[in-house]
């Protein structure tokens, strides 16, 4: 099923599938987000935090919302 | 490796630092340097250039950027240092290998011929069992890759060797940075136990709530308290009755012995200020700054803040110049070129000229508040400075045209424990700084008013502005003499509150209202003159009026609420 991050549970890995269009895509690329890695939902609150390989990356709902991933 | 002309050495060249944000450019430029650019562990530290002579040439030490292909201020700035380039040192982080090298990609489709590849901080990958092969990497990219742990000094000397030997392998086209990494590199990561509390949206803010309490209670009660009420008590019963004395027996009693050892005399009053009051309190303030941003704390009150952000059209990324701010008003100012938009530069601006007092208000505010002994204060303090931010933010948002940025994206650095070494140099040199723009500043003034004072001319002040003070604020007409002050420097305002205080405060409600005043009185002539690099003129000159017209007006009303809730 694909969902954006923000659906993920905290804890819970899933592959990043594609991003919503070319502009979010060189936002996240140009922060060494890419499609294909696995991703994990650490909180989301006002923020959401992710973490992705060895980082930690923080965002707003606006942006994770836009990271579709497979559940 | 073979060489050509193109890379000989020449002594005039330029060699410029480039990377991501937070990667340790400025330490590998303290390294090869020997000076000292400001570092910390949080993206943003670095907004405007360092540059160092150095026995191969200029050193240029950019802000980090994460692609060739941004537009912000900071990219633009990185963009034209690396077009004038002679020779490029690109720094990445061991850790974060995998973001850092897309930007090296970028890199070496343009100036593969003169450029090195420096890792940093493999100590710490190491640490996490990140797994680099070094070499396969330098084959694969066809550049010259040296090992660093630019904090300890390590990697320096084949730094300098790979500089003279030249990048001068020719450049292969890579392929793919991830597939690389996938082959060369592996990686392992866990989210530690402290940073799941430091970032769970309820114990996150306890712990920033902690903080901030335990930073008002060292300057407040230890610092304040009582290093200061010594330092100035030696000042008053040692120094003083020395320099007075040795004065009047060379000089005898004149003008000019008033100048230098009366009321507010250079030899007097500034000496008090300035090392019996300001510098304890202003170190101390640099050793917790020091340590909360070496730590890798502030991106995470980035993280919880976010949200509030959001309600002023701001984001998480205004923390960076607003905390700055809260060092110096003119260095928040520039960092406001992190922001993503105009309108988030100009919003952020504004509020840190209203309401983010600088380190010395601070200090004299935190230990004015705490002698009260009086939570209710503290109260009344934090919340109308809280009230004017809110609603400042909210009008400006409003009014200003233009979009705010909903794309907030922070990378959070690991937690490190701060290195004593940084902190030392870090404070010193930010103390050193501060010693030499506001001594000079000090001693004018104290020049300037006992001039004022030998003629009638403080008097007469006084009097034009006692409708505002005494009739508005319900201060002494002494406070006058603070408005004179705060407009060349807050910091000198701020120390004029504190000297009043002992004399002339009597009451919560006065110290209350005093302190509010000077919190939001007008930027000082430093930080007015970047405003009006930055922003331009009508900013500056709207700004410094508000700013004037808001201290009075918050003052006035708080006064008056104040003295019905603290004398109820």
């Amino acid at each position: 099923m694909i969902k954006s991050v923000i659906d993920l549970q905290p804890g819970k890995n899933a592959k990043i599938l594609e991003f919503a269009n070319a502009k979010v895509a060189d936002v996240f690329e140009s922060m060494g987000l890419f499609v294909g890695q696995m991703v994990q939902v650490i909180y989301k609150s006002g923020t959401v935090v992710i973490s992705v390989n060895h980082r930690m990356i923080a965002m707003s709902r606006v942006l994770a919302e836009r990271i579709y991933v497979s559940l | 490796m073979s060489h050509c002309n193109h890379c000989q050495f020449k002594r005039n060249r330029k060699i410029v630092l480039v990377g991501n944000p937070n990667v340790g450019k400025s330490s590998v430029f303290n390294m090869l340097s020997d000076e000292y650019a400001e570092v910390s562990n949080y993206q943003g530290t670095t907004v405007t250039v360092a540059i160092a002579q150095i026995h191969i040439g200029t050193l240029i030490d950019t802000p980090g950027i994460y692609s060739l292909t941004g537009d912000s201020q900071i990219d633009e700035i990185t963009k034209k240092h690396l077009n004038e380039a002679d020779f490029i040192i690109n720094v990445v982080n061991a850790v974060t290998l995998d973001r850092d090298l897309i930007l090296t990609n970028q890199l070496l489709h343009i100036y593969h011929n003169k450029m090195i590849l420096v890792i940093n901080q493999i100590d710490e990958a190491e640490k996490r069992g990140i797994d680099i092969n070094y070499d396969e990497l330098s084959k694969r990219l066809v550049v010259e890759v040296v090992k660093a742990v630019a904090i300890d000094r390590i990697g320096k000397r084949e730094i300098f060797q790979a500089i003279m030997n030249g990048s001068c392998l020719h450049h292969c086209n890579t392929s793919d940075v991830t597939v690389l990494l996938d082959r060369h590199i592996t990686v392992k990561y866990t989210v530690s136990k402290i940073d799941k509390f430091l970032l769970n949206p309820i114990f996150g803010w306890v712990t920033v709530a902690f903080v901030l309490y335990a930073i008002f209670k060292i300057l407040g009660d230890v610092i304040a308290g009582n290093i200061v009420d010594n330092f100035v008590s030696i000042i008053d019963k040692f120094y003083i009755p020395i320099v007075s004395r040795f004065a009047f027996n060379v000089l005898g009693n004149n003008f000019w012995t008033e100048i230098l050892v009366g009321e507010f005399g250079i030899f007097t009053m500034s000496v008090k200020m300035i090392f019996g009051i300001l510098m304890p309190m202003i170190i101390g303030f640099y050793i917790i700054m020091s340590l909360l941003e070496d730590s890798g704390y502030i991106p995470r009150i980035a993280v919880l803040t976010s949200r509030f952000f959001n309600f002023l059209g701001l984001n998480g990324d205004a923390i960076i110049p607003i905390l700055l701010g809260f060092g110096c008003g003119a260095l928040g100012t520039i960092s406001c070129r992190i922001l993503r938009t105009g309108k988030e530069r100009v919003i952020v601006t504004a509020l840190i000229g209203i309401a983010v007092p600088c380190a010395a208000q601070q200090c004299i505010i935190i230990s004015l508040l705490a002698a009260t002994n009086d939570v209710s204060v503290w109260g009344m303090y934090i919340a109308t400075m809280l009230i004017v931010t809110i609603l400042s933010g909210k009008i400006l948002s409003s009014f200003i045209k233009g979009n705010g940025s909903d794309f907030f994206i922070m990378d959070i650095p690991p937690l490190r424990i701060p290195s004593i070494a940084n902190g030392y140099r870090k404070t010193k040199n930010r103390a050193k700084n501060f010693l030499k723009e506001s001594a000079p500043i000090l001693v004018i003034s104290s020049g300037v008013i006992t001039i004022l004072h030998k003629f009638g001319i403080l008097n007469w002040l006084q009097s034009i502005l006692s409708p505002i003070v005494k009739s508005l604020l319900h201060l002494p007409q002494e406070f006058a003499d603070v408005f004179i002050m705060g407009i060349i420097r807050r910091d000198l305002a701020a120390v004029g509150v504190f000297d009043m205080s002992q004399k002339f405060l009597t009451t919560g409600a006065q110290i209350l209202t005093a302190a509010i005043v000077i919190s939001l009185f007008v930027p000082c002539i430093n930080a007015i003159i970047v405003i009006l690099k930055e922003r331009g003129w009508k900013m500056a000159l709207t700004l410094w009026l508000s700013t004037f017209v808001i201290s009075i007006s918050v003052g006035a009303v708080l006064t008056r609420i104040c003295e019905g809730v603290l004398c109820a």
